[in-house]
């Protein structure tokens, strides 16, 4: 399957082939060798869909290279308010950096629900603000799929971002882990009845573990 | 002390682990508001909710709901809390089968309806889910109550 989706990605006739399949190869080292080849070749891919590849890349190479995280050990000159307010911060820089791939819409009320989860009012100390890798996750795993339909946004106590869907009584939520892993959860009921899942996966993988859940129904956008 | 079946018991829950659309609005519980942090000691801290002996299920939220403003430090009425039947806890935590899970009473000194989840599965995702989804069925929101 890989071979093949190399292939793809080394033939400018199946270049929008290539791009539908990009998720499940994201990260790999075939996906950056092909990639490579791409650009080496001159091959004739969107402009846009390069433009995209590129600052998906560089999201990756930037936030592995060094971390805005602030570091929470070192907490004896900051207040909570600005331990949370860094990390709110240190993830909207990381946004505005694939901001032009990003609904503006969407990015806003991103950054609304940041906000809102970080109140200092009510945060609790023993618990971590968001974690700025796996904010990266969520980032690069948006970037790839777009939905319609945009998350709520959650944390869990170890700083992990979580993103959640409600539709009906069926919901999808997925926790973005450092070095783009997840875990997920899906509720559906079929005739009445309900059935769960749930794993741990990569970004790249979690479509095609999704998918027979039929997840569109998500990320469609409400009327 | 158990506490009694048919009894409900009562969860604080965050702000950060609701469960809401892309607008704010709160549709129920993410399974991280039953996550185990270190300080937990591997018990789910609850309040039992007949405990506070009011005449009717909703004087005892409302009872309930002063008490966690009290004792809580950083309390904002963003957060909202989950409620469920110990019986119901009970049963979905008989399904995780890493010990039998039990509530008990455990009074604090500012919280004397205090009790505890016990023998829970150590941060089991699944079991996390059930709670959230199956036995934790009503939630109420602090800025709902007076």
């Amino acid at each position: 399957m890989s071979k093949d989706l190399v292939s793809a990605y080394t033939n400018s006739f199946h270049a929008k082939y290539a791009e539908m399949q990009l998720p499940s190869l994201l990260g790999s080292d075939i996906f950056n060798k092909s990639i490579n080849s791409l650009y080496n070749d001159n091959l004739q891919i969107s402009e846009s869909f390069s433009r995209t590849l590129n600052h998906i890349n560089d999201l990756k190479i930037k936030t592995e290279s060094y971390s805005l995280v602030p570091d929470f050990n070192d907490v004896s000159n900051r207040t909570t308010k600005e331990i949370l307010f860094d990390a709110c911060a240190n993830v909207k820089i990381l946004t505005s950096k694939v901001s032009m791939h990003l609904n503006s819409e969407f990015r806003n009320n991103l950054f609304i629900q940041i906000d809102r989860v970080h109140e200092p009012k009510s945060w609790n100390q023993d618990d971590e603000p968001v974690n700025q890798l796996s904010f990266n996750s969520f980032l690069r795993w948006y970037l790839l799929n777009t939905p319609e339909q945009g998350p709520g946004i959650g944390l869990s106590p170890l700083g992990n971002l979580v993103a959640a869907w409600m539709v009906g009584r069926d919901r999808l939520i997925i926790e973005f882990l450092p070095k783009d892993k997840t875990k997920w959860l899906i509720s559906r009921y079929y005739n009445d009845e309900k059935e769960r899942g749930s794993g741990q996966t990569s970004i790249s993988r979690l479509s095609a573990v999704l998918s027979p859940y039929n997840v569109d129904t998500f990320f469609k956008e409400k009327d | 002390m158990d506490i009694p079946e048919d009894d409900n018991v009562i969860r604080y829950i965050e702000y950060k682990f609701l469960l809401r659309d892309d607008k704010g609005v709160t549709l129920g519980l993410l399974p991280q508001a039953f996550e185990l942090r270190d300080i937990d000691n591997g018990k789910l801290s609850i309040s039992w909710l007949e405990y506070c002996n009011e005449v009717t299920h909703q004087k005892n939220i409302d009872s309930s709901v002063k008490t966690f403003r009290k004792v809580i430090n950083n309390h904002s009425n963003n957060c909202g809390y989950g409620i469920g039947k110990v019986k119901t806890i009970k049963e979905v935590g008989s399904l995780f089968g890493t010990g039998k899970i039990n509530i008990v009473h455990s009074p604090s000194k500012k919280n004397k309806a205090h009790s505890s989840i016990i023998r829970i599965p150590n941060n089991d995702w699944d079991f996390m889910a059930a709670l959230a989804e199956d036995a934790f069925l009503e939630l109420i929101l602090d800025s709902n109550i007076p």
